[in-house]
Parts: structure tokens; sequence; C-alpha cells
């Protein structure tokens, strides 16, 4: 067990910056997940976590020791890969034992560990076969025996179950949870899909553009996402964002998305606090809108129903307002087809007010 | 009409797939199968200056084979030559591949002279490493050093002479399938053995040298050469054009230099029969020496 410190971590490759001052701080027996789409640089924050990259700015921390010069045997960290990176020339067997045989343990010794991790995992049966008789699943499956044998103070994985069909992935993350709790261990893992983030860690950054922009329990992070970026990455599907103006008339706060005014005056005093100027985006997600059939006696906006997903348990319903769409998430007996007038009523409590310019949150 | 019922007459025939390997097999049949069968033929029989007329023997060239001294000889010359520069032509490859595998500047003008071997004839190659080839200049600057002269007419030189000539031709192509091998290795496996605690050493010994040499690429490669060296002709008569001057033929003569003797030394009479089943044993051996080799091409590095 230990804890993992970055401290204003930059990475350029020639005039590309991979990471620009990334700072994170993972604590002892933590699960973190590192969220962001690709090329946003969180792999490479993984990689130098490992010593498997050099920061080019910037100290590393395990365990409050910096560890910026140690080569990645000198870590104690375990890695998981995408590609699982397997051993092809091995056995299950082999391949699972191959960090205790690295450090010279008898082959006594290396079997009774490798039976021990492999009923932990449910292969047994497997190891005396090769890689490449095995099925994704299984593979990943001795990746992390391998990962977890010699007991590291990290576990480093970097999408371990993007390789897998949609099926088995849910089934991993579940197992993949109960295993990190079991084996109380630090875990830093890296993801795209935020489905996996929300479901599996203690604690999300979010990362873009080799910045971390927010940290924070999966819940904080979907309810009160810190900027737009943030915001539009994490739901499914994910907040909608509208360009909006700030309107003071007639003592009424409104905001004016040129397609429809909505009455805001009890966010007036922290927007006017908080915002730049008067160009602000306003997020509302999904569930937060209300979609009726006929006008309703409160404030409500009209549209055209554009498009109606049905998933099971929820209908998506697109509406469009003028030359924008909102999406909404409806209960499935919810009706409509295409063309259909519907009325849309937010919910003002939980709509969120952007600067438009800095991207960040007012309200 | 008519046209279309006879295509879909063939096309529901179940022989239409075989009609459509026809060329194919027929080529091969003229162009492989056919020199076998006549050198297989001619292995039965007299053919030779002293009965033009191929007469039917049975196993009898095959019986004067099994008491010839000098055929045995030159298949000993044969595989320890096979051997020995097969052996060093792996292990000087690999090492030049493992060494070349990094991205140090000037790789790719080393690979390109490594090159020249490959483009040069054989013969030349023989030429080359004959007594007056460059191994003169190498007599000249011992002497330069005080250093004694290594004798070029040694029967154990030439043999070793002859070694190193065909080393100097192949090592650099087995060095390039290597290097390829070696690049086909993913990046992945060996950054997750650096993570789990290999030095360099073990990366070498337990991930890099046991994929290589149990890839496939390699054990093709050494087929390949083990049969292409069997059949080495041109060096062993370069080198034996100059010891022929001074007697010690017997000394390099391989089992393909002892058939082109028999064929055209006049002494021997041209025993074009005895000839064949003499190539027949050849092929023989050195595609079961090649199918060992192939099959125990990937145990021979061990992990445990």
């Amino acid at each position: 067990m230990a804890s993992v410190t970055l401290k204003h971590i930059s990475k350029s490759y020639g005039t590309v910056r991979a990471l620009d001052d990334v700072s994170l701080s993972v604590g002892d027996g933590e699960f973190l997940t590192l969220l962001g789409p690709s090329g946003c640089g969180k792999t490479t924050t993984l990689r130098i976590v490992a010593g498997l990259e050099t920061p080019t700015s910037g100290e590393v921390y395990i365990n409050d020791q910096p560890v910026n010069g140690l080569p990645p045997r000198e870590r104690d960290v375990a890695f998981v890969f995408q590609s699982f990176a397997l051993y092809p020339h091995m056995t299950v067997y082999e391949n699972i034992w191959f960090p205790l045989k690295i450090r010279g343990e008898s082959l006594m010794g290396r079997i009774a560990r490798t039976k021990e991790v492999a009923k932990l995992l449910g292969i047994e049966g497997l190891l005396k076969r090769r890689p490449r008789e095995l099925s994704g699943g299984e593979q990943q499956r001795v990746a992390l025996a391998r990962a977890i044998i010699r007991k590291p103070k990290v576990f480093l994985m970097d999408e371990p179950l993007s390789n897998l069909d949609a099926k088995l992935r849910v089934q991993m993350r579940v197992e993949l949870v109960r295993l990190q709790k079991e084996l109380v261990t630090t875990l830093i893992y890296v993801t795209h899909d935020q489905v996996e983030a929300m479901a599996m860690a203690e604690r999300i950054a979010v990362m873009n553009a080799g910045k971390i922009l927010q940290v924070d329990v999966p819940q904080k992070v979907y309810n009160d996402p810190q900027d737009t970026f943030v915001a539009g990455f994490v739901g499914s599907p994910p907040m909608n964002l509208i360009n909006a103006s700030y309107i003071r008339r007639e003592g009424a706060v409104c905001l004016d998305t040129g397609y429809f005014k909505l009455d805001i005056s009890p966010l007036a005093g922290a927007i006017e606090e908080g915002a730049s100027s008067s160009e602000l985006i306003l997020g509302v997600r999904p569930e937060d809108v209300k979609v009726l059939p006929e006008p309703p006696l409160e404030e409500s906006i009209c549209g055209e129903v554009y498009a109606v997903e049905s998933l099971g348990s929820e209908v998506i319903v697109s509406v469009k307002l003028g030359d924008f769409l909102i999406k909404a998430k409806q209960s499935p007996d919810f009706k409509s087809s295409m063309r259909d007038r519907v009325y849309l009523i937010l919910d003002k409590k939980k709509i969120h007010l952007f600067d438009r310019k800095s991207a960040k949150l007012i309200v | 009409m008519d046209g279309k019922s006879s295509i879909d007459k063939v096309r529901r025939s179940r022989f239409q797939p075989y009609f459509f390997i026809l060329p194919a097999v027929v080529t091969v049949l003229l162009v492989e199968v056919y020199p076998l069968l006549y050198t297989l033929y001619l292995s039965f029989t007299s053919l030779g200056m002293r009965s033009l007329q191929a007469q039917f023997i049975g196993l009898a060239n095959y019986g004067r084979l099994l008491g010839d001294r000098e055929f045995w000889a030159s298949m000993q010359l044969s595989v320890i030559f096979v051997v020995c520069a097969i052996s060093l032509e792996f292990l000087l490859g690999i090492l030049l591949a493992l060494s070349l595998n990094t991205r140090l500047k000037g790789r790719v003008f080393f690979e390109s002279i490594l090159l020249i071997p490959i483009a040069t004839a054989p013969i030349a190659v023989g030429i080359l490493f004959a007594p007056l080839g460059f191994f003169d200049d190498f007599n000249i600057a011992l002497s330069r050093l005080g250093l004694p002269l290594i004798d070029l007419l040694e029967p154990k030189t030439m043999m070793t002479v002859m070694i190193l000539a065909d080393a100097w031709e192949w090592t650099p192509f087995i060095m390039l399938v290597m290097l390829s091998a070696l690049q086909s290795i993913p990046r992945d496996v060996l950054e997750s053995a650096e993570v789990f605690g290999a030095s360099d050493f073990q990366k070498l010994r337990l991930i890099v040298l046991p994929m290589l040499l149990r890839s496939p690429v390699t054990a093709f490669l050494l087929m390949i050469r083990i049969i292409d060296a069997f059949k080495m002709f041109e060096i062993s008569f370069s080198l034996s054009s100059w010891v022929g001057l001074r007697g010690l033929q017997f000394a390099i003569d391989t089992v393909t230099m002892y058939m082109y003797k028999l064929t055209f030394n006049p002494v021997y009479g041209w025993p074009m029969g005895y000839v064949a089943s003499i190539s027949i044993i050849l092929l023989l051996v050195s595609i079961t020496v090649a199918a060992i080799a192939f099959k125990a091409a990937r145990r021979v590095w061990w992990i445990e």
C-alpha cells in the first residue's frame, strides 16, 4: 500500500505538450480513475507514475519518497496494459510468476503463490496453456494475476477492459472493484469510458488536453461539474449545453438563448459575482428536462421532436429548439413521434451556468 | 445460351476447383517433379562414358556409394561446413541485430553497408576469400607487425576460410531478418517485463531471445539456410581451383564439389548414374537435417 503524489508534472514531446502542470494526489488504498478522451494525457500520466516515461518537469512521489530517477523495476508498481502484454512464449504459469522469478524466488514458492492468485481469479484450470489459447477475458485475468502476485505498492491499469466485449466488460468491472477492496492496494485506473469511471472509482480525475480539470467523488463530478468539458463528458447522454446571454429587464433577471428566455432571478446575485461577462452557457442534464405533449400552466418552451431513442428502461427524446437540440430523458411509457409539437420544462433548481469565456462553473 | 449452360456444368462439377489449379499443377509437375523423378531414375542406371545407353542396374550405384571413401570424406566436410557456417552466421546475425536494434543515429548507414555482401555474386565471394584475395593483404599486415603468417593453403585453414566466406556472405541477411523479428516484439511486452522488475539482461534472456528463437521466421530461415549451405558450391570451387595446383584438393571437397569433379573430370568417366545417386542422397540429408533443425529451433533456449 502506498500513496502517490504528482507535483506540477509537465511532459512535452518536441513541441507537443502532452501534460501541462498536472498535480494529483492519490491516497493510500484509494481507487482513483483518470478519465478523459483519447490523447488527453491520461496514459502518459500513468506511464510517468510507472517510470516508463520521464516527465519534462515536476516530481513523482510514492509514499512521500521521490521516485523521479528510479527505473520502473525499483518503483514496486504493477501495470496492466490495454493489450494485456502477456508473454506469448510462456505458459500461463510462467506468465503469472514472472515477477517472482525475476526476484529469484524458488520454483516451489512460485508454484504455490501462482496457484493462490489463480484461484482468486478463477483461472486454476488454465495454468498450463499459452496466452494465444485463451479468450480475451481469460487473458485479462492472467494479466491481473501477474499484477497482483507480488503485492505491489500501487496498481496501474491502462484501459484494462477496453479489449473485452461489452458483456464481459460489465462483469469484470464488478470483479475489479471487489479485487481492489480485497487486496486494499492503491489503484490508478485509466479509462475513456465515463460509465466505467462512475461505476468503479472512489474518486475521478477528469482530464482534457493535458490538464486535470476536476478531481472529485463520482457523484460530485456528475452533479457539480466544474466546467463545460466535464459537464459534456460525464453522463450518458451528457449535459445539454446551450449558449445564452444574461439580461436584466424590469427587475427580472433572464437568460436569453435566442430561442427562449428563462427567468433565473434567484441566481442573479451569484451570476453577477462570478461571471466575467453576460455571455454564459446554460447546462441542464437530460433527466432534468420534462417533456409534455400539451402546454402546461407554468412557463414552458415549445419545440419539435427531432428523434426518439427507446433504451428500454428510459427514452431519450431529442427536441429541436430553433437551431439547436436538447436531449431529455423520459420514462419508458413516453409516447411521441418525429415532428410532434412538445413543451419542455427545465428544472430550474438543477440548472448549471458556466462562464462562456473561461468555461468554468458559475453556479 | 449454350455457352452459359456449359459454364454452369463446370460450375456444378466437383472437379471445378481442380480445373482452376491445373496450370499450377502442370507447371510444378514439369519443372519440379519431372527433374526429380528423372534424377531418381538415372540413379538406378549405369549411364556414363562406358555405357551411353542407360541400363537399369538397380541399387548398384547406392551400393558403390557405401564403399566410396571419397564420398564419405566429402559428406563429412559438408556437414562440418554446414554446422560451423550456420552456427556462426546465426550467432553473429543475432548479435548484430541486437546491437542495431536501437534508435542510434547512423543505423540506416550501417544497415546499407551490411547489405553489400548479400548483393555480391557467390563466385566473387569465393574469389575474394581465395589465397590471392584480401587474406594476402591480411598476411602483409601480419608480417609488418612481425607476427607469423597464416598458411592459406593448409587444409584446415582452407575449411576455416570457406566457413568465414560463407558467413561473410550470409550473416548480414540473417541480421536483417532477425532485426525485423526483433522489431515485431510488441513494446508493451517489453515494458511490462520492465515494470515487473526485469533488468536489461533478464529482459534479453527471458523475453527477447526466446521470442526471437521461437518465432516461426527464425525456424524457417534456419531451415532454408541449412538446405542452401548443403548446396553451396561456388566458394569451394574457387578455393579448390587454387589449392588444386598444390594437389590438396580433398581438403575442401564438399559433396557438391565432388559431384562436379565426377562429372567434369575425364578421369572419372562421366558417371551420370552415380552422380544422380549422390545428388539424391544429398537431397535427403539436407532435407532431414533442415527438418530436424526446424523442429529443434524452438528448444534451443530454455527459460527455467
